[in-house]
């Protein structure tokens, strides 16, 4: 199948300084992939160019099959795209923004408000339709922002941050709707600092480090390679104990469950290993799992490709 | 291509440059309908014409009063329009010139951009929508234009002509602000060079031509013939002594006339290759759009006709180049007449301010255009 977004050698710098150089990606539709990398990598830049807004300095773009540099128009009517930044027009009730954006798609009339009532029942906003949009919380403005981009049903969706300062709940509505989206042939590539959130929904990685996209190779490589795990047992001496035995090496830490133990382990092989001989010696477990998300792994992996042995921050759970 | 693959569920099809120049324009207005700030702007301005109106009605009225004449308010109606263009030329700034940087730094812009709308669609609903709100502080006004306009008796073909001069210069205005809102990233830096701009053209037109005409004075000598000293005192010997006028007048006649040439330095000032500075002022603008015609029965009672006719005389040096001749017979200086000679003006100014905008249009449209090729430093186009 032909990508739905496809970027070939894209470079883009502002001045002297290089902001992406020679960046390659491609989305099936209905894959949901994410793009990470550490601040200032060049995300934004990427996605402006993706979203048609900014001129590569070299490379093409294909939007739906549709080449975005010489014809963005083309490209526009296949593409939604959701800032980081979450511009309202404040005098403009919910409603009308949505109206207003089908107006720039050619949508008028009963087409329009039809399309405006699908949406406000999709992103939940129906209760808050005829309200200001300068009176929305954050989480309600981020359901506008992605009605907005959802007007006029687009085959690629670019999120930019979506899921910052939404709380737990809306996080799951919105991975929900995602998911959906997808599911009926989305292509979407969505940025997020909050990888356990990418971890779970999207179906392919790409990392942005320094304006240079990694080879797919390196990020599966980085995604498969084990690393550290966290144990819970119901009795932790004899968890101790069986470890000292076994000769794998551990650190204790507290969290809200209990205290936990935290080993390293080679690969995914090696972890399983050490659990079928704990659980063989009668160490009571409930709990076994990586340390931080995969994704989250691998980020500070390639994010610092020097250091063999960088370690995924331990994060309480 | 794959495009029946990933066809949308419906059509989508772009709105076109007009559609979409409207759709940008009624959201614009709409938006502006909600802001308190407008409103309260336009009942300010209708009390404030109101008292100019009146206090000009009063003070007319008592200055024909005092002298006896016929009670004439024909100035008003000049008066009045001078006062809604200087008006507009202090709101049109304001009104215009924040309209796309506003967009900019709220971050409703590139998501608008990121749609089908055009880049010219925009930028001239923008214009437009400004314009029409410049022109709605024209219809505010209109009570007090259309009261001076017959208070002062005025052809109303003439409040035609000034609803259209006032207009075109709203228009012009509006115009340089959503241009420069275009290409200026910071609001306030953009409205502050919209408010120059205006002054450059009401204030900065008549400097530049004040100093050209102090540079470009040169001081001649010239000669010229006028009576003598010993004719003078022949002249006054005759009413000297005497109060019968008959007796003076024929003593008068009797007095043989005698010439000399004396010679003296005029400062002299070319005005004819310089005027021209002077035509995209927009107050020059509108009083030679609405001036009445100069051989028109009150040529030069208003400020219409007065700056009108100054400006057109000002196309021919001839006036004041001549060496003239008060002998033997006195005569006056050949200026009646010759400032009618004078071309109409205002549409050159007019071709000068449309240029402008039309320049500055371009240079909005090219910052503004997506993919965007260059970014000012620091700048995010989200």
């Amino acid at each position: 199948m032909e990508p739905a977004i496809e970027a070939v050698g894209l470079s883009r710098s502002f001045g002297e300084i290089p902001v992406v150089h020679n960046a390659t990606l491609s989305v099936a539709p209905g894959e949901i992939t994410a793009l990470v990398g550490p601040n200032g990598s060049g995300k934004t830049t990427l996605m402006l160019m993706l979203a048609t807004l900014l001129r590569p300095d070299r490379g093409t773009v294909r939007i739906a099959g549709r080449d975005a540099i010489a014809d963005p128009l083309a490209a526009r009517t296949a593409l939604g795209w959701m800032p980081d930044a979450l511009g309202v027009w404040p005098a403009l009730t919910v409603r009308e923004t949505l109206l207003a954006v089908c107006g720039m798609y050619g949508l008028r009339g009963a087409a329009a408000a039809e399309r405006t009532d699908e949406l406000l029942a999709q992103t939940e906003l129906a209760e808050l339709a005829g309200q200001r949009s300068n009176t929305l919380s954050r989480g309600q403005k981020q359901r506008l922002s992605l009605a907005r981009a959802l007007v006029h049903r687009p085959r690629v969706l670019l999120l930019d941050e979506p899921a910052s300062g939404l709380d737990p709940e809306a996080r799951l509505t919105q991975r929900r709707m995602l998911t959906e989206l997808a599911a009926d042939g989305v292509a979407i590539l969505v940025t997020s600092h909050v990888l356990d959130e990418l971890d779970e929904i999207s179906t392919g990685v790409v990392f942005l480090r320094r304006g240079l996209t990694t080879a797919p190779e390196a990020v599966d490589a980085a995604l498969q390679r084990g690393s550290r795990w966290r144990i819970r047992s119901l009795d932790e001496r004899a968890l101790v104990a069986e470890l000292d035995r076994l000769g794998i090496p551990a650190t204790s830490r507290a969290s809200l469950s209990g205290t936990v133990h935290l080993i390293d382990a080679a690969d995914e092989a090696a972890a399983a290993n050490a659990l079928s001989a704990l659980v063989a010696a009668g160490v009571p477990v409930v709990e076994f799992s990586p340390a931080s998300s995969a994704l989250e792994q691998a980020f500070v992996r390639l994010s610092h490709p020097g250091s063999e042995s960088a370690t995924a921050p331990e994060e309480p759970r | 291509m794959t495009d029946t693959a990933l066809a949308p569920a419906f059509e989508i099809r772009p709105p076109g440059f007009w559609r979409g120049l409207l759709h940008i324009a009624a959201l614009e207005l709409r938006q502006r309908l909600r802001s308190r700030t407008l409103l309260v702007l336009a009942i300010v301005w209708f009390c404030l014409i109101g008292v100019v109106t009146g206090a000009m009605w009063l003070w007319l009225s008592a200055m024909s009063g005092a002298y006896g004449q016929g009670f004439d308010s024909y100035p008003l109606f000049s008066v009045i329009v001078y006062f809604v263009l200087l008006f507009g030329t202090l709101v049109a700034p304001a009104i215009s010139a924040g309209s796309i940087s506003a967009e900019r730094s709220g971050g409703t812009l590139a998501t608008t951009q990121v749609t089908l709308i055009g880049t010219w669609s925009l930028l001239l609903g923008k214009a437009l929508a400004a314009w029409i709100t410049g022109f709605a502080f024209l219809v505010v006004a209109a009570p007090f234009v259309v009261a001076s306009l017959l208070l002062s008796r005025t052809d109303p073909l003439q409040l035609l002509v000034a609803v259209l001069a006032l207009a075109l210069q709203i228009g012009v205005f509006t115009v340089f602000g959503v241009a420069l809102s275009a290409m200026i990233s910071s609001q306030v830096f953009a409205i502050v060079t919209a408010y120059l701009l205006v002054a450059l053209l009401s204030i900065g037109t008549l400097i530049a031509f004040a100093l050209s005409v102090g540079v470009s004075t040169r001081y001649v000598d010239i000669t010229y013939q006028t009576f003598s000293p010993s004719y003078w005192n022949a002249v006054d010997a005759c009413s000297a002594g005497s109060n019968d006028e008959a007796a003076i007048a024929r003593c008068t006649e009797a007095v043989p006339v005698e010439c000399v040439t004396e010679a003296t330095t005029v400062p002299i000032s070319p005005t004819s290759g310089i005027w021209w500075v002077l035509t995209p002022n927009p107050f020059v603008i509108v009083a030679d759009m609405v001036a009445p015609r100069a051989d028109g029965p009150r040529s030069s009672d208003d400020l219409f006709s007065g700056i009108s006719t100054l400006v057109r005389g000002l196309q021919d040096d001839r006036a004041q180049a001549q060496a003239w001749s008060d002998c033997p017979a006195p005569r006056n200086a050949p200026a009646a007449g010759s400032a009618e000679t004078g071309a109409p003006v205002w549409w050159i100014g007019a071709a000068i301010q449309l240029t402008l905008a039309v320049g500055l249009l371009w240079a909005g449209h090219r910052r503004l255009r997506t993919p965007a090729a260059k970014l000012p430093r620091g700048a995010r186009v989200a």
